[in-house]
């Protein structure tokens, strides 16, 4: 009986993901998140799009508007910006004036992809994030979005562990495992964001509060 | 004796497990999950994927199908469509030249989000003023 007691604690805290935190009276946070385009320090040159398409689900379900990513990278185009260095460093009140945004997400992509490592790939994802304030440029909440898989797993012998890996860094660059990794990575890293105006809002519509 | 211990063992058993049944599907339904969230996000992540990864292989109108049906399933479903899937089909459309529908798609999400009204009015603002330019070379 303690064995099923135990075990339905698990099932309950595992099954449960991170629950946003509320923040204090005196702390209002941004009803809407601008996510400009990342700069990259990988070595995959899709790192940025990845991240961008992985990205405003978890903040949005944390109770924020996230600004339709293709829309803003667009307006960043169409504004002559092409780089997302150029994009970071637009000033924050010409970002509100176009966009309405409360809050700039910046985001630098550290590592992002395979690494061979003879006798394990591994597939790793690092990116920093800061969220800052449009109204005062404040830096609000900073965080960093890590995760990483290891084709190393159960082998038998050295000959598998190097096999493995092989196949590993082969199928990584035909199978976008970084997607996966990123959708992880942003999600823990949230955890220490507080949730957004829009979350009681959202969910008294939806008749849960 | 025996005989009644069994019974008792049989019934403790049924019991544990569909204790273990309702709670497994209690969690899974219970916390946050895809149906469980504030939006329904659809095949939303997945274009964005594509489109930025392979554009070859998510054309504008293949947006305009998957993003109109994830808008159809939502209303199924009863639950809001995420922020930026309204958008994305504008953006599609646009692409399209179905400058008509394209507006509707940002009018709607605008309706639905106001936060975005600034970004999409300028969008479509523009939009308006590089069709009156090629109207006037022409």
């Amino acid at each position: 009986m303690k064995f099923f007691l135990s075990l339905f604690m698990c099932l309950v805290l595992a099954g449960c993901a991170s629950t946003p935190h509320t923040p204090r009276a005196d702390i209002v946070m941004p009803r809407s998140i601008l996510v400009l385009p990342p700069t990259n320090d990988s070595v995959e040159v899709d790192a940025p799009s990845i991240f961008l398409s992985t990205v405003s689900k978890p903040l949005a379900e944390r109770g924020y508007y996230v600004f339709p990513v293709d829309v803003v990278a667009r307006l960043m185009r169409d504004n002559g910006m092409h780089t997302a260095a150029q994009m970071h460093q637009v000033p924050l009140d010409l970002l509100q004036q176009h966009t309405g945004a409360e809050a700039v997400l910046y985001v630098n992509i550290r590592q992002w992809g395979q690494k061979y490592q003879v006798v394990s790939s591994q597939t790793v994802v690092k990116a920093d994030m800061k969220l800052v304030l449009s109204d005062t440029g404040a830096t609000i909440w900073t965080g960093k979005a890590r995760a990483s898989h290891d084709s190393a797993g159960n082998h038998n012998s050295l000959a598998e562990a190097l096999i493995g890996a092989v196949v590993t860094q082969i199928s990584g660059a035909l199978y976008d495992k970084t997607y996966d990794l990123s959708r992880e990575a942003i999600e823990r890293s949230l955890d220490t964001l507080y949730e957004g105006p829009l979350l009681k809002e959202a969910q008294y519509l939806k008749g849960s509060l | 004796m025996g005989f009644q211990w069994l019974k008792r063992q049989q019934w403790v058993g049924t019991v544990v497990s569909v204790a273990i049944g309702s709670v497994l599907l209690g969690t899974m339904t219970g916390c946050v999950t895809t149906t469980g969230g504030l939006y329904y996000w659809g095949e939303y992540e997945n274009v964005l994927h594509t489109q930025f990864t392979k554009p070859g292989k998510m054309t504008a109108r293949q947006q305009v199908e998957i993003l109109e049906r994830d808008i159809v399933k939502a209303a199924q479903r009863e639950q809001k469509i995420a922020p930026g899937v309204y958008a994305q089909l504008g953006l599609a459309l646009a692409e399209l030249g179905q400058r008509d529908g394209a507006k509707a798609a940002f009018d709607r999400e605008i309706m639905l989000y106001p936060e975005s009204a600034i970004l999409l009015k300028g969008m479509m603002q523009r939009g308006d003023e590089a069709m009156k330019q090629q109207g006037a070379l022409q």
